[in-house]
């Protein structure tokens, strides 16, 4: 019954196949391939094409058609996700990571479900969210594309103008730092038919709006990082995004929104590989449910349309809620703080007249020192520990030669009657005259309450943190004088030890004061430590002093970059 | 260009081939032993024939009517003998009983077409009263000549309910190698028209359009001249795509009026009629001649002499390719109807209905070739889908005889033209599987009627 299977039509064909599709998608990638081989030198190029070669070789075997040798990169599949991987990777990648990442893409992402066209997430992000997790440093370690030298990405923190961003001579991933390179191959894609311009379009404007929101640069964010590679080349990706035009338009909405709230709110600097990830999940989802009316259905495209403006105007308003309910908290909460250590210093400092905040070099423990005008009173510390219930906050008071007068057991969830004990008088009173140098000995003096050990340990150690606090703090400038105010003008070159090695910074003073900082050179975290350092030096402009806060998770380098400030200002 | 008219979403372009056939005058062929004329050509129930074996029947003359239930009659469309009524298998795979006639000598087999000493009617001349238009059709055994084949009569037939402001002639042939209808374009305009009034009136609707694709410059030229003779006509120029020929789409691109699902053109005030089926109206009212003939187009690459032909309906397949100088090569496929649509054969005996538009001879190498590959989830048979479904989801959904959820999806919406089969890059001969769920769909809804019957 050959004859009647194929007897219906069409019997003429477009001539499209699988390989033509594939191999339009490597021509729309040259303009990137060639950027990058021009800004980053030859081994750009072993990394873009080993990673493909190497994708083609691993799924010979895997394809069920072995190896053949008229048409060795068999349909083109794997060999453009292979330049697409490529693409995403360092400069400086070692030269076993494009074959490491090809067989995790290949294997991983493509042939665990079932290979071509099976795969629910894209092979290439796979690929890459592993290597990221397993290798962080050899997928973050950018380098200037002008001299070679190891330094953050704008997104990491660097400074650079939109033009170089756009023609991509800043440091990134080999694809995707040139954006005029990525906006030609995406031209070719479109008018080739083989992708819709929804999608990018749509991934860029879920990232721009999500950048307003959260208070970033809409046009940073777009020209930044790999969301404009992403948009073209990822979001794309034929098998894992859906077909629908409504669910294109939601679906790259969706890609570009969670990239930036990923930028914005975790560790990780660049959102597009779980953003993506998770947006490839739910794309079956949105072919199912976001179906697109079909042709004739008049009334049913009326109600979307009513629909879709309802919907938006609930995201809208519950985005509204949410932004004012954390402003709310925020606002409560600050007031709540303040209260809570005025009234607690009052209670043990009746004659304080200021409170500073020092410096604390345990992220954990906040220490404020307690003045009367310019003699210090003492100090008041705070840490939280875990106890047998939960976390319970230790509130410490100390005198000015930084021995134990009182510590208080705040907020709780210790077992009643029992873990409650820790709260009495007589517990407490114990640590009085404690201080940093023989905190060792509290474990033994200290006399447990029977039967709450958990209780009692958690409240010394939590004593102990506190003065181990104190004992580092010591070692830092105590006085007020930690301000910096009455500098000579000029500008300043100091150095100081920071988490992985050197900060040099360069501070300037006008007026009398520091009115910039800027670091020179410096070899933490690319992603977390120069974020700190940033911060940090904000911090101390602010306050006009070297006695603020560190940053939380990146103590060393921030306490490296105050080191700097005070060297460059030592002469002074 | 402006005054171009085109559907919004959806469609694709295809490779024309109309250059082969646009400039060949229609020819008169002649049956050339025997005709077996079918006795169902039309939607509805199958004429009974009227004559017996052994008759002697002249051409024009009633051999097949049914007065019970959807029809329209057949007459004979050569002067002979009747030898057999006998089933043969159609284009369709259906065995349907045929009136088989043995041709007398030639010159008994012409039909007095249009004498060309009677000029065209025109805009002036009065047109018959609606019942007497319908009657007229009837019995010339009209039916919708673009390849649904409904009785035209009872098109006409307006319902209170919903009247008809517009009727559009659909002159955009949108399928490659077909020259059908741009050859009656140019050749027979007036009629056309004049044909076109007569609906128009008889439907009482205010408007008349005569639509075809700017890829026929021929017939586009020769429709806008003769619609400036008539007021309440005119010619409309559509943009070259696949399907704009399909009846929706048409009127979308046209009136910009969109047919609510699972509803007909009549719901949003419009009729549709095929260009000769316009012509063979004019004929049947105001000369009186029963459709017995149509003009159909063999073309393709491999035809020695493409054309376009006027034809006899009982005329065997083969009997075209031998008029058209046989195929070149002989390596070729024969596709009844146009590439898209049309049906694949073997059989040169399979007749010639009044809704056969052409035949075409394909070369392997342009041939879709069904290897079929997986499915890479391109999305392109979404994206030129006409009708807004998801081809690739509603396939997929009946191979795995989820029939449910392909009605769901809108299986039973889709007007089977093509373009997601003729679009994969996989090559995934996705038409079949829609007509397979179309068939699964209509058997599961006879089953639940058989089980609870109302």
């Amino acid at each position: 019954m050959s004859l009647q299977y194929s007897s219906t039509g069409p019997h003429i064909h477009s001539q499209d196949s699988i390989a033509r599709t594939m191999w339009s998608i490597a021509v729309a990638l040259l303009p990137a391939t060639v950027v990058s081989a021009w800004l980053f030198g030859p081994y750009a190029l072993y990394l873009i094409f080993a990673t493909a070669v190497a994708s083609a070789l691993i799924e010979m075997p895997l394809n069920g058609d072995g190896f053949s040798l008229r048409f060795p990169l068999g349909d083109g599949s794997a060999f453009i996700a292979g330049m697409i991987l490529g693409l995403s990777l360092a400069p400086t990648s070692a030269w076993w990571v494009p074959i490491v990442g090809a067989a995790l893409m290949v294997v991983v992402g493509k042939y665990v479900f079932g290979g071509l066209g099976n795969n629910i997430f894209n092979p290439a992000l796979v690929a890459r969210a592993i290597l990221l997790l397993s290798w962080p440093y050899q997928i973050t370690r950018w380098v200037s594309p002008l001299d070679g030298t190891t330094s953050a990405t704008p997104l990491g923190g660097l400074e650079v103008g939109y033009l170089e961003l756009f023609l991509g001579n800043v440091p990134g991933s080999l694809g995707e730092t040139s954006v005029v390179a990525l906006l030609l191959g995406a031209a070719f894609l479109i008018v080739r038919g083989l992708i819709s311009w929804r999608v990018p379009l749509s991934v860029l404007g879920g990232a721009a709006v999500a950048a307003v929101l959260f208070g970033l640069d809409p046009l940073f964010t777009l020209l930044s990082g790999s969301i404009m590679f992403g948009a073209v080349f990822m979001a794309t990706d034929m098998v894992t995004s859906p077909t629908g035009k409504t669910s294109h338009l939601v679906y790259g909405a969706g890609c570009g929104f969670l990239t930036v709230v990923i930028r914005r709110y975790t560790a990780y600097p660049e959102g597009i590989t779980f953003a993506f990830l998770i947006m490839n999940g739910l794309a079956y989802l949105m072919d199912r449910l976001g179906a697109d009316p079909i042709f004739g259905q008049v009334e049913e495209r009326k109600r979307r349309v009513y629909r879709a403006a309802l919907l938006v105007g609930a995201v809208a308003l519950m985005a509204l809620l949410t932004v004012a309910g954390f402003a709310g908290r925020a606002f409560v909460a600050d007031r709540y703080v303040e209260a809570e250590l005025e009234r607690s210093i009052v209670a043990g400092y009746p004659t304080a007249t200021r409170i500073v905040q020092a410096t604390a070099y345990d992220p954990q423990v906040s220490i404020y020192r307690v003045y009367e005008d310019r003699q210090l009173l003492g100090y008041y510390a705070r840490t939280r520990v875990n106890g047998y219930g939960g976390p319970m906050q230790i509130t410490a008071l100390l005198d000015e030669h930084d021995k134990l007068t009182s510590v208080v057991v705040g907020e709780h969830a210790e077992t009643p009657t029992i873990g409650t004990q820790v709260r009495s008088g007589g517990f407490l009173e114990q640590f009085a005259g404690f201080g940093p140098d023989d905190r060792d000995g509290l474990l033994d003096e200290v006399e447990f309450i029977t039967g709450a050990t958990v209780s009692s340990r958690a409240v010394i150690s939590g004593v102990e943190r506190i003065l181990a606090a104190r004992d580092e703090d010591a070692a830092a400038p105590d006085e007020p004088d930690a301000a910096l105010a009455d500098l000579e003008d000029g500008v300043f070159e100091g150095s100081g030890r920071g988490y992985a090695g050197d900060i040099v910074v360069t501070v300037t003073v006008e007026g009398g004061r520091v009115s910039a900082i800027e670091i020179q050179s410096h070899s933490e975290t690319p992603g977390i430590g120069d974020r700190a350092m940033d911060t940090m030096a904000d911090r101390i402009i602010d306050a006009g002093s070297l006695a603020v806060d560190a940053v939380s998770g990146a103590t060393g380098s921030s306490r490296g970059l105050s080191a700097a400030v005070e060297d460059a200002l030592s002469g002074n | 260009m402006p005054g171009i008219k085109k559907f919004p979403i959806g469609g694709t372009h295809l490779p024309e081939n109309k250059d082969l056939t646009t400039d060949s005058p229609i020819k008169w062929l002649n049956a050339a032993q025997s005709v077996a004329i079918p006795l169902k050509q039309h939607l509805g129930v199958a004429c009974k024939a009227v004559v017996s074996a052994g008759d002697e029947v002249h051409v024009g003359q009633l051999i097949g009517a049914n007065s019970e239930g959807l029809s329209a009659r057949i007459h004979a469309s050569t002067s002979g003998t009747v030898t057999a009524i006998e089933k043969r298998v159609m284009i369709d795979h259906s065995a349907t009983e045929c009136v088989v006639i043995q041709c007398s000598n030639a010159a008994d087999q012409q039909e007095p077409g249009i004498d060309a000493a009677v000029p065209v009617k025109g805009p002036a001349d009065a047109v018959p009263e609606p019942d007497e238009v319908r009657k007229r059709v009837e019995e010339a055994g009209i039916v919708g000549m673009g390849g649904a084949a409904f009785p035209t009569h009872v098109k006409l037939q307006v319902k209170k309910d919903t009247p008809i402001d517009s009727i559009i002639i659909n002159g955009a042939e949108c399928e490659p190698y077909i020259t059908t209808d741009d050859r009656l374009m140019q050749e027979r305009t007036a009629e056309l028209y004049r044909g076109l009034d007569i609906i128009r009136q008889t439907v009482g609707a205010q408007r008349g359009y005569v639509a075809c694709e700017v890829n026929k410059p021929a017939a586009i030229k020769a429709i806008t001249e003769e619609a400036e003779r008539w007021p309440q006509l005119e010619a409309v120029r559509l943009d070259t795509r696949y399907p704009h020929g399909a009846e929706k789409h048409l009127i979308k691109a046209v009136l910009n009026r969109e047919v609510p699902i699972r509803q007909l053109p009549m719901a949003v005030g419009v009729i549709v009629n095929n260009v000769q089926t316009a012509i063979a109206i004019t004929e049947a009212v105001d000369h009186a001649i029963p459709l017995t003939r149509r003009v159909l187009t063999v073309s393709g690459s491999v035809v020695s002499q493409p054309g376009n032909f006027s034809v006899p309906v009982g005329t065997p397949l083969g009997d075209l390719v031998t008029a058209a100088g046989g195929p070149t090569e002989d390596d070729y496929r024969l596709v009844v109807g146009g590439p898209m649509t049309g049906m694949l054969t073997d059989d040169y005996g399979i007749p010639v209905t009044k809704s056969t538009s052409g035949i075409v001879l394909i070369r392997p190498g342009e041939y879709a070739d069904r290897s079929a590959e997986v499915c890479i989830r391109c999305g392109r048979c979404v994206s030129v889908c006409p009708m807004y479904l998801q081809p690739n989801r509603i396939t997929t959904f009946v191979r795995n005889e989820m029939i449910e959820e392909a009605e769901e999806f809108g299986v039973n919406d889709c007007i089977l033209c093509g373009a997601c089969s003729f679009v994969c890059p996989s090559r995934r001969p996705l038409l079949q599987w829609l007509r397979e769920g179309k068939a699964k769909s209509a058997s599961a809804a006879e089953e639940r009627r058989r089980r609870n019957p109302v």
